[in-house]
């Protein structure tokens, strides 16, 4: 007999199935969750910054006094460029974002944001939130160099064999959509309901690893391009200047100085009229920046890139020359870029329809689910003819706990840390805005070594731990902000309102399961050290 | 050697029941990332060769590499599928690996500052 014996197509998908989705397993689900979360990434901005929230109509900014108000509050630094986003819905407030000339306090950048109608300026962020700590954990991990570019790439490229290979794997694509026996046992529903999720969500899971990998085609494609062009013989392809190739140089200083006196609201309108008239209907602007402040090149770049309501991302941006008010560059989308920019945006989910937005939630919990539920089947499976557990199925158990409940524990502690760093509750020596990641890493960290001693009765442990922290965040932000449900509800702040009924539904949720699995470990076949002896079945 | 030797014998077996050792995995896992990897590389060689296509054909170089790029994606997973799936006796992935191997090594040595 042949070492190698004769497999059929759909033998060989299989395999590959399986092990393109076992072995990173725990990173697929920190992206799905991180990225499901990252969906509502400014609401839980607004929940984790107290100081920025608002309930109020849309504001009627005073852009010009804002920036005087901005540079006044560098104390004679000089600031070189100045990047600003005026409101939006998600984002109720006047953002400034600028690059210092020195260093100052450690830093050669300075925050600014207006909330509110009141000029008055709020100072940098005492949190990282979901902008600056969830939605870069889901493609980099935070991991410092490009390695976690490379390696969410890597997750990506799985992702994208692993959707077309589970089609041919499960053959019977129709049949499982409408198969669900929860009735059965643990292991069918498992594979019951891994099968459904991924028939539901089947185009989703494509097109975001797809686009995810779009997004970064520059970090992925760029060292084996690179490498396989050198082998050709060829000087290397510069990949990242290609693709931006189409952008004008950015002019250098004058090193000649000028007044800053002209408003700069008028190239901003003049940009959105532009726009209007060449999109026939009324368009804003969503980002304005100003490179060379203060130089006689100064130059005032006015974008838009998330326009309202479309998913694909806009490549509308108009340069003028800040001393005369010339138009240098006019940017238009290219079939290339806008096929591109269907795809971003598509990912980024920046887009103003709730409706959609929750789609795409769905979609991402959906896939969280796919992806638990194929690691747990491949592990009973074995865990069935093993008799007792082997290391290597131990290790996954652990594995798959700790980045499955494991994950979802450190983020319950991320958001109650916050409350309690509001609270002033902080060791001294580290800056509050760290508390949180350290915070974060610390409870995932210890929900693997828990799963790893504890065995089955992590996965109720760990449930148990969530529903508790969910319901302490929700508490916490009523006892420390004033913003019960009821008040944010009756005010209209819906994003701290749908944060915190997410909240008390996924400690409901966690408390059920924490149950359920209490019921269900009576039943198991066998015990693994550490196990809690109460709940070893009857002889 | 006789882990490695029940590990090489069970390199197809895909069924869900086995319990196999710890040298199975690390060789199941190698052959994964081994072809995964390599399938880029011939992607990247595949998507080279369009853009300069499109490029002699008058699209400009940013646009031919942007389309290159969205399509090599695409590619990408055939050509995983096809190294799974090509016969056993022919299997393509040592080939994959091989090219890829001396690809790095070689593109590397003739590119340097790409790691960076």
């Amino acid at each position: 007999m042949s070492a190698f014996p004769k497999r059929d197509f759909r033998a060989s998908m299989t395999w590959l199935h399986s092990w393109a989705g076992i072995i990173p397993t725990l990173l697929f689900f920190a992206v799905f969750w991180m990225g499901t979360l990252s969906v509502f990434d400014k609401e839980i901005d607004r929940w984790m910054q107290p100081e920025s929230r608002y309930a109020g109509p849309p504001i009627a900014y005073d852009l010009d006094a804002s920036i005087e108000t901005f540079i006044g509050a560098q104390n004679g630094v000089e600031v070189t460029s100045l990047f600003i986003m005026p409101p939006k819905p998600r984002e109720p407030y006047l953002y400034f974002y600028g690059v210092l000339a020195e260093e100052v306090n450690g830093k050669t950048y300075s925050y600014g944001r207006f909330v509110g109608e009141s000029n008055e300026m709020l100072g940098e962020p005492q949190s990282l939130a979901g902008s600056g700590f969830i939605f870069p954990f889901h493609f980099k991990l935070h991991i410092p160099g490009n390695f976690g570019y490379y390696l969410i790439g890597a997750v990506a490229l799985a992702m994208l064999v692993l959707t077309v290979t589970g089609v041919i794997a499960h053959r019977k694509i129709i049949a499982d959509f409408f198969t669900f026996r929860p009735t059965r046992k643990a292991r069918r529903v498992t594979l019951d309901l891994h099968n459904l999720m991924g028939v539901v969500g089947l185009p989703f899971y494509f097109l975001f690893a797809l686009s995810g990998l779009y997004i970064f085609a520059g970090w992925f494609a760029a060292l084996p391009m690179q490498t396989v062009d050198g082998v050709m013989g060829k000087s290397p392809v510069a990949f990242l200047e290609l693709a931006d190739s189409q952008s004008p140089k950015r002019r250098p200083r004058a090193g000649q100085s000028i007044a800053m006196d002209k408003a700069i609201m008028p190239f901003k309108t003049q940009a959105e009229a532009l726009w209007s008239e060449r999109y026939g209907a009324p368009v804003m602007a969503d980002r304005v920046r100003i490179e060379h402040y203060g130089d006689a090149n100064a130059t005032v770049i006015v974008h838009r890139v998330f326009p309202g309501r479309r998913v694909t991302m806009a490549q509308d941006r108009i340069d003028f020359d800040y001393a005369t008010g010339t138009v240098l560059y006019d940017q238009q989308a290219t079939p290339a870029t806008a096929t591109r920019s269907w795809l971003e945006g598509l990912h980024f989910v920046q887009f103003e329809h709730w409706p959609l937005r929750w789609l795409f939630f769905a979609g991402g919990a959906a896939g969280c689910i796919l992806t638990a539920t194929g690691a747990l089947f491949w592990m009973r499976s074995r865990e069935k003819k093993a008799g007792a557990q082997p290391f290597n199925i131990r290790f996954v158990h652990a594995m798959t706990v700790g980045s499955v409940t494991g994950i979802m524990l450190a983020t319950g502690v991320f958001f109650v840390a916050n409350r309690f760093i509001a609270l002033g509750a902080l060791p001294p020596g580290i800056a509050p805005i760290e508390w949180e990641p350290i915070t974060f890493y610390i409870a995932w960290l210890l929900s693997f070594i828990h799963a790893a001693a504890r065995g089955r009765s992590a996965w109720m442990d760990q449930c148990f731990f969530i529903a508790i922290l969910s319901l302490s965040a929700a508490v916490l932000n009523w006892v420390t902000t004033g913003d019960h449900l009821i008040k944010t509800m009756t005010t209209g702040m819906w994003s701290i309102a749908g944060m915190d009924l997410l909240l008390l539904l996924t400690s409901a949720l966690s408390a059920w399961s924490a149950i359920h699995l209490r019921g269900k470990a009576r039943q198991r076949p066998f015990a693994v050290q550490g196990d809690d002896p109460a709940l070893q079945p009857a002889e | 050697m006789a882990a490695l030797r029940e590990a090489s014998r069970a390199v197809d077996d895909s069924s869900p029941d086995r319990v196999a050792s710890v040298a199975y995995y690390a060789v199941q896992t190698a052959r994964l990332v081994a072809i995964l990897a390599g399938s880029f590389y011939i992607v990247a060689g595949l998507d080279i060769l369009f853009a300069r296509f499109l490029n002699w054909l008058g699209v400009s170089q940013a646009e031919a590499v942007t389309w290159a790029v969205m399509l090599g994606f695409l590619l990408y997973v055939g050509i995983v599928m096809w190294a799974f799936a090509a016969p056993v006796k022919h299997r393509p992935a040592s080939v994959i690996v091989f090219l890829a191997r001396v690809m790095t090594c070689v593109g590397i040595m003739l590119t340097p500052g790409v790691i960076s």
